[in-house]
C-alpha cells in the first residue's frame, strides 16, 4: 500500500464564508443574517499575524532586544468576478461577486465589518475573525477580472482572529 | 445542457464613460454635454443574451483598482496589546486607460483633463449587468509616448456629493 505526501494546496480549501456585520452606536456587532459562500470563485488568500515592535536596549548591553507592544492580524481575499450579478444586497445569492456587492454596501454606507471564517485540510485548522473592511480594488483589463478585499484587524475584546489547529 | 463558466472578462465591460460637472455656485452638480466634457471609452447596445450587442466605442486599455479604500486609525488604549483599527471614512480611488488613436474623438481622456470645465466628473461603469456611477475628482492625466500604443490614463480620486456619489444599479445596462 502506498501513502501519498499530504501537501496542501489551495483546492484543499473546505469552508471560505463572509458575513457581513452592522455595528450599532453602543458598539455591538450583529451579523446582517445571510453568509456569503467565497469558496466557490476564490482565486486568491492571504493571511497573517504582524506584531509591532520596539527596541528596547539598555546601554550596558550589546545584544538587540524587540520586546512586543501591538499584534495585527491581516487578511485578504481575491475573488475572480462573474457576469452574473445578484439582483441586489439584501438578496442572498451566494455564489458570485458576493466581495463587489459587500464592497457595494460599505461605499452605501450600510456595511464596515465582516465576520470571515477560513479553513483547509481535513482535518486542518480553522481561522474565525472579525475585522474592519479595509479596502476593494478590482482590475478590468481585458484578461481575468479579479477584485480583492482587504481586512484590518479590530479589537473586540477577545483573541481575533481565534485559530483552531488541526487535530 | 452544457453551461459555459460565467467568469468575467474585459470582454463583459459594456460601458464607460465621464461626464464633467458643472458645479454651480451652490455646488449643485449637473452633466454637461459639450465634447470638451464628455469622454466615451466604451458604449454598445443590445445584449448578448438577445444576441444583439454591438459596441459602438471600445478604446478602454485598463480600469485599474475601481473600488476604494477605507482610511482608518488604529486606536488602542495603552492597556491593550490587539490593534484596533477604528473606520473615519470611505472613499473611491482608480485610474482608467485609454488606447489612443487617430481621427476624431481619439484622445477623450486628455480633452477632458485639459478642456473640462470643472475636475468633477460622473463616472459611469458598466459591467455585465451592473451600472457603477460615481462621482470623481480627477486628480492627474498621464501619457507616456512610446513606440507602441499610446495610452493616456487618468487617475481619480474620492468627492464627497452626498448620496449620489456611489450609485449601483442591477440590469441598467447590457446584459452578458
Amino acid at each position: 500500500m502506498s501513502t501519498l505526501q499530504n501537501f496542501l494546496q489551495g483546492q484543499h480549501i473546505v469552508t471560505l464564508t463572509l458575513q457581513p456585520m452592522a455595528a450599532s452606536t453602543s458598539g455591538l456587532l450583529s451579523p446582517l443574517g445571510f453568509v456569503e459562500n467565497l469558496i466557490l470563485t476564490a482565486d486568491q488568500i492571504s493571511l497573517g499575524l504582524s506584531v509591532r515592535t520596539v527596541s528596547i536596549v539598555p546601554l550596558i548591553s550589546t545584544r538587540q532586544n524587540e520586546v512586543p507592544i501591538e499584534q495585527m492580524a491581516r487578511f485578504s481575499v481575491t475573488q475572480i468576478l462573474s457576469r452574473i450579478e445578484a439582483a441586489s444586497y439584501s438578496v442572498s445569492q451566494p455564489t458570485y461577486n458576493q466581495l463587489k456587492r459587500t464592497w457595494n454596501a460599505v461605499m452605501l454606507q450600510q456595511v464596515r465589518y465582516a465576520y470571515l471564517t477560513f479553513s483547509r485540510g481535513n482535518p486542518g485548522g480553522q481561522y474565525d475573525f472579525i475585522a474592519l473592511i479595509g479596502s476593494y480594488n478590482e482590475t478590468g483589463g481585458k484578461e481575468k477580472n479579479t477584485g480583492r478585499m482587504t481586512f484590518a484587524q479590530t479589537d473586540i475584546g477577545t483573541q481575533n482572529p481565534t485559530y483552531v489547529a488541526a487535530a | 445542457m452544457a453551461t459555459a463558466s460565467p467568469w468575467m472578462t474585459g470582454q463583459h465591460i459594456t460601458m464607460v464613460q465621464f461626464v464633467i460637472q458643472i458645479v454651480s455656485l451652490n455646488g449643485l452638480l449637473t452633466d454637461s454635454g459639450a465634447s470638451n466634457n464628455v469622454a466615451t471609452l466604451v458604449s454598445s447596445t443590445g445584449s448578448l443574451a438577445a444576441g444583439n450587442l454591438v459596441f459602438g466605442v471600445g478604446l478602454l486599455d485598463e480600469v485599474s483598482d475601481f473600488g476604494g479604500t477605507v482610511e482608518m486609525e488604529n486606536i488602542s488604549p495603552t492597556n491593550r496589546t490587539v490593534a484596533n483599527n477604528v473606520f473615519k471614512t470611505v472613499g473611491m480611488a482608480f485610474s482608467v486607460s485609454e488606447i489612443m488613436h487617430r481621427g476624431s474623438n481619439s484622445q477623450q481622456l486628455a480633452n477632458i483633463a485639459f478642456n473640462g470645465s470643472s475636475k468633477l466628473a460622473r463616472f459611469r461603469y458598466c459591467r455585465a449587468q451592473e451600472r457603477n456611477d460615481v462621482y470623481v475628482v480627477i486628480t492627474d492625466f498621464n501619457e507616456e509616448i512610446s513606440q507602441g500604443r499610446s495610452i493616456g490614463r487618468l487617475s481619480l480620486g474620492p468627492v464627497d456629493a452626498g448620496a449620489a456619489t456611489f450609485a449601483v444599479t442591477i440590469g441598467a445596462n447590457n446584459d452578458q
